[in-house]
């Protein structure tokens, strides 16, 4: 008998309150039974009194409000009686309490996930292990792991890849969704459920993306950098402490235009001191915004058009007048004297002492993706020996988790997700467009082209491009980015 | 009312012919450059006096003068024997509809009269709507042409220095910008060499405000995009690279031009520096330096800043201050890059009709000069040329006609000419306007500051006038040397005082 088992299922049984978990290794499965009541986590603004009294109100009764330090939770016996309460309080507070299915929210509250390893060695000891997967008999169980890679690698890899997700996303196989976006926001449901974070219910704010168009044509020596992979790594604390939560807390305003924590989506109010001039924002979508709320369309077309410029430049200005720019447009006008510091500025800024969940979460992830690929190089020392489970899992996990790491930034400034928020993708995408605007800066200094950037990659003409990214980052004190490929002739589509 | 016989028509060697009728004084006064009509059979000729002469038969002969002296007045009644002989120029014919050029002499006899108002201004073809420039001298007729005929085949203002030529410009640009939509606006750009026109942007309450319609920018602050200069001008401008390295160059211009459409977007020096670090060491480095100098004239950007679109306005003046620049190539480049793509623009339609006011203009359209010295002179010569059709319009300004260049000041169908006492401006000027005579030549010299004789296009005669009064606020510049002195004086007595209290 082994000693130890794989979860490979759970299911919730309403009548009886109770999560069935179902424990396999090989032949061998156990279940074993826990009291379960769906439940979901309160605001903690919210007074629970006043919340019992509007539940009432709706002729919500087989309810209960559990009470701790840490948080208050709303625990029911019906999953549907949740879902109820959750569209209550989103119609009466504008804000949406996320509910998920029981058998999500007991593996977060277990903090356990699909395919983890439990420890049977008797009957009393039952405990979750670590880093022990050898599950493939699940997945193909007519025949060994390795006789099924030899006849079907594609197949086979996809399988441990799903039970890869599986794993992250505390989703059964068979729920695993197809794209990278859906199943970043089921990681995110679970990252928000578990913090008791909440959905924004109304979005008021008008939100601006633009993405450049890439060129076409043929170039030579170009290097493609990823800056996906910086944007997890720039998105918690040590760099910007992103979050809700954390953005214009009362602790940390800032006081001069220097200040580290001052977010690129600041805009400072400028006096024009000419007019009729235009500029080339280094932010594309305040660029766009700009462009939308502002009269002289035409021009500003006519001037994209007739300059080939990638997006529409700024004014023209009227002398005199005020207008509220990024901060770093304004830093740059302020040194040309083309405009003077105003007063009234809209400043945002995160907090330096409380780290916001998603930041501590993006972190943990950024810890786990580094454990997973130093136990990874450890085992790569035998070029002769046969890929195992444990291997492919491996490399199939550090991909997926940075897969997902690095879709966690555009999820949260992608209008259709939940989780989209105008003030915090606004401050994402403003953090990923200064950088992109310093890196193209710094690149012609240093005396390359920067051929196009988008807020993934960045196409780079010159040699040594490994130099550059190097200074560059060094430099700027962030995380470097990575050179994603580099050819003598590179076709632009 | 009966209008006052002003004199007679006599008979002389000369005339009266179809092209000079001399008439004796009867009643009044005659002065050079005034109208006269009369009437005979053809209709009623209209002519201008171009010279005055007093006779009297008993001063005719020096030696009696001299022997009889002071008793020949007391003896004889010399004083009524005096006659003023008005030489007339017969300048036209009004018939019943027409004005037609005189062909048959009117009758010695003939009563002349000083010209009708009405028949001046039908006469000179003044329009109501006109740009009113002055008075008429020695007529109740304010100087109005048309603003088309004034500007269309171009205007060349001429005068030696300190004689009022920035005035009379600036009379000139309050006409266009006070004009409405009805009349017709079109978009005046200047390039101001001294800054004498920047006085438009600046608000006043004491004087009329043309702030709203005048942008001013100052030419230190432009950026001309290298991926639109013409090869042909960065050609002349980059004359001591060898024919290898320029061709190298412009092929990497034309590649990152290419690349610039294709979706990279604009290039600055620095994407050539890019380019030519790939180019064998020798070549790079002379390249470098090349590029060196292009980017110490802080001059060039990825875009036009401010571009052809926003300076031609309709109704707009837009004043291009080149005080600031010592640098004569930047001037040079200045100037024929906007003219180029003004031109350009209005041909294909993408900008208002315009006026071009070339400030300097012996500077930019020299007669003889090395080519990169004279960036802008093709352009202006195509504009002087052709721009006529495409209604883009030139306003040459000078204080040295004879250093202009021929073709181009012949192209200007209207002149207006100020004081000008250099007989080689004058010869130039005789050369190259057709209205311009002896005896307008020799009153061309003694005219007084703010008086002016515009001839050519606009106006059927060469007429004298008097510039009218300007509204908008003097120019900085318009100062005496004794007042700048005293200014100079003053301001440093402050300083020092500044200095003592602080120290």
């Amino acid at each position: 008998m082994p000693t130890h088992k794989y979860l490979v299922n759970v299911t919730y049984l309403e009548e009886k309150n109770e999560i069935y978990a179902y424990f396999k290794n090989e032949g061998e499965q156990t279940v074993k039974r826990f009291s379960f009541f769906p439940y979901f986590i309160l605001q903690k603004d919210l007074d629970t009194k006043k919340v019992q009294e509007l539940l009432f109100d709706f002729k919500i009764k087989n309810f209960s409000i559990e009470q701790n330090n840490k948080s208050n939770k709303i625990v029911s016996s019906s999953f549907d009686t949740l879902k109820k309460i959750s569209k209550v309080l989103a119609k009466t507070t504008n804000k949406k309490h996320l509910v998920l299915a029981p058998e999500r929210t007991f593996l977060i509250e277990k903090n356990w996930s699909y395919f983890d390893t439990f420890s049977f060695e008797s009957s009393d000891v039952f405990e979750k292990l670590s880093h022990q997967k050898d599950f493939g008999f699940h997945l193909i169980p007519e025949i060994a792991f390795e006789e099924a890679l030899c006849l079907n690698e594609k197949q086979t890899s996809f399988l441990v890849e799903q039970s890869v997700f599986s794993t992250l996303l505390k989703i059964p196989l068979t729920k695993i969704p197809k794209t990278i976006q859906e199943k970043a926001e089921i990681l995110l449901e679970n990252i928000f459920f578990a913090n008791g974070g909440i959905i924004s219910w109304k979005n008021d704010e008008s939100f601006y993306s633009y993405n450049e168009f890439a060129p076409f044509g043929e170039y030579d020596s170009i290097s493609k950098i990823d800056f996906a992979v910086i944007w997890p790594q720039l998105f918690s604390k040590n760099f910007f402490n992103i979050g809700q939560e954390s953005m214009n807390c009362s602790c940390c305003k800032p006081i001069k235009l220097d200040d580290s924590h001052l977010l690129p989506s600041s805009r400072i109010e400028v006096k024009f001191n000419e007019s009729d001039s235009f500029f080339e924002s280094s932010s594309n979508s305040f660029a766009l915004e700009f462009h939308k709320n502002n009269s002289g369309k035409e021009i500003r077309k006519q001037k994209k058009r007739e300059f080939c410029l990638k997006n529409y430049p700024v004014g023209p200005t009227k002398k005199g007048f005020n207008a509220k720019l990024p901060i770093d447009d304004a830093k740059e006008l302020l040194d040309t004297n083309l405009v003077s510091l105003g007063k009234n500025h809209s400043s945002q800024w995160f907090c330096l002492n409380k780290e916001s969940f998603i930041s501590k979460e993006i972190r943990l992830l950024n810890k786990k993706l580094f454990e997973e690929k130093k136990q990874a190089l450890n085992k790569e020392n035998n070029l002769f020996e046969k890929p195992d489970f444990q291997k492919i899992f491996s490399s199939i996990l550090i991909n997926s988790m940075n897969s997902l790491l690095q879709e966690l930034p555009f999820q949260l400034t992608n209008p259709l997700s939940s989780f989209f928020e105008p003030k915090l993708a606004k401050a994402i995408i403003a953090i990923q467009e200064s950088t992109l605007a310093k890196f193209k800066k710094f690149s012609e200094k240093k005396g390359y082209r920067v051929l196009h950037v988008n807020r993934k990659n960045a196409f780079v003409k010159g040699f040594s491009s490994l130099t550059l990214t190097k200074s560059f980052s060094e430099e700027l004190a962030i995380p470097q980015p990575q050179i994603a490929s580099f050819s003598k002739q590179t076709k632009l589509i | 009312m009966t209008k006052e016989v002003l004199g007679t028509v006599v008979s002389t060697i000369e005339g009266p012919s179809p092209s000079r009728v001399d008439f004796v004084v009867n009643k009044g006064k005659a002065h050079k450059g005034m109208f006269v009509e009369l009437s005979y059979s053809e209709g009623t000729m209209i002519a201008m006096v171009d010279e005055l002469i007093k006779t009297n038969r008993y001063f005719e002969r020096p030696d009696s003068v001299k022997t009889i002296g002071e008793e020949l007045e007391k003896n004889f009644p010399a004083a009524d024997w005096e006659f003023l002989i008005a030489k007339a120029k017969p300048l036209g014919v009004f018939t019943d509809k027409l004005i037609q050029r005189s062909t048959f002499p009117p009758s010695p006899g003939a009563k002349v009269y000083v010209a009708d108002d009405e028949h001046i201004k039908k006469f000179l073809k003044l329009d109501e709507n006109g740009m009113n420039l002055g008075q008429i001298q020695f007529h109740d007729v304010l100087m109005k042409p048309n603003l088309s005929k004034l500007l269309q085949k171009h205007l060349a203002i001429l005068a030696m220095s300190g004689a009022g030529k920035s005035y009379c410009v600036s009379v000139l640009l309050e006409e266009l910008l006070s004009r409405t939509d009805e009349q017709g606006q079109i978009a005046v750009i200047a390039f101001d060499t001294h800054g004498e026109y920047t006085c438009f942007g600046e608000p006043t309450k004491t004087h009329t405000d043309f702030s709203s319609k005048t942008r001013v920018i100052d030419a230190r602050n432009i950026k001309l995009s290298l991926a639109k200069i013409p090869r042909y001008l960065l050609d002349k401008f980059l004359s001591n690279l060898t024919p290898v390295q320029k061709r190298e160059l412009f092929r990497i211009i034309s590649k990152l031009s290419q690349e610039m459409k294709s979706g990279v977007g604009p290039f600055n020096i620095n994407a050539i520096r890019s380019e030519v670090k790939e180019l064998e060491p020798k070549l790079a480095t002379a390249l470098n330096f090349a590029l060196d100098d292009l980017e110490r004239l802080n001059l060039f950007g990825k875009i036009d800043d401010p571009s052809v679109l926003e300076i031609a306005k309709p109704g707009q003046l837009t004043v291009i201050d080149l005080n600031g620049l010592i640098s004569q190539k930047k001037k040079q480049l200045i100037v024929a890059y906007f003219s180029e793509k003004l031109f350009n623009a209005r041909r294909q339609m993408r900008v208002p009709p315009f006026a071009l006011l070339v400030e300097e203009a012996h500077n930019f359209i020299p007669e003889s000069t090395a080519a990169e010295h004279a960036l802008a002179k093709s352009t202006l010569r195509t504009i002087a040329r052709e721009g006529r059709k495409f209604c883009a319009s030139l306003i040459l300004i000078s204080q040295r006609p004879k250093r202009l260049d021929v073709t181009t000041l012949a192209n200007c169908n209207t002149n207006i000419i100020l004081r000008i006492t250099n007989p080689n401006d004058l010869d130039h000027i005789k050369q190259s306007s057709e209205g311009v005579d002896s005896n307008s030549s020799s009153m061309i010299s003694s005219l007084r500051v703010g008086e002016a004789m515009i001839m050519g296009e606009a106006v059927s005669a060469p007429t004298f006038f008097k510039v009218r009064e300007r509204t908008s606020a003097p120019s900085k510049h318009e100062t005496t040397l004794e007042e700048s002195a005293k200014k100079f004086a003053s301001n440093k007595e402050k300083q020092d005082d500044e200095i003592a209290a602080f120290l």
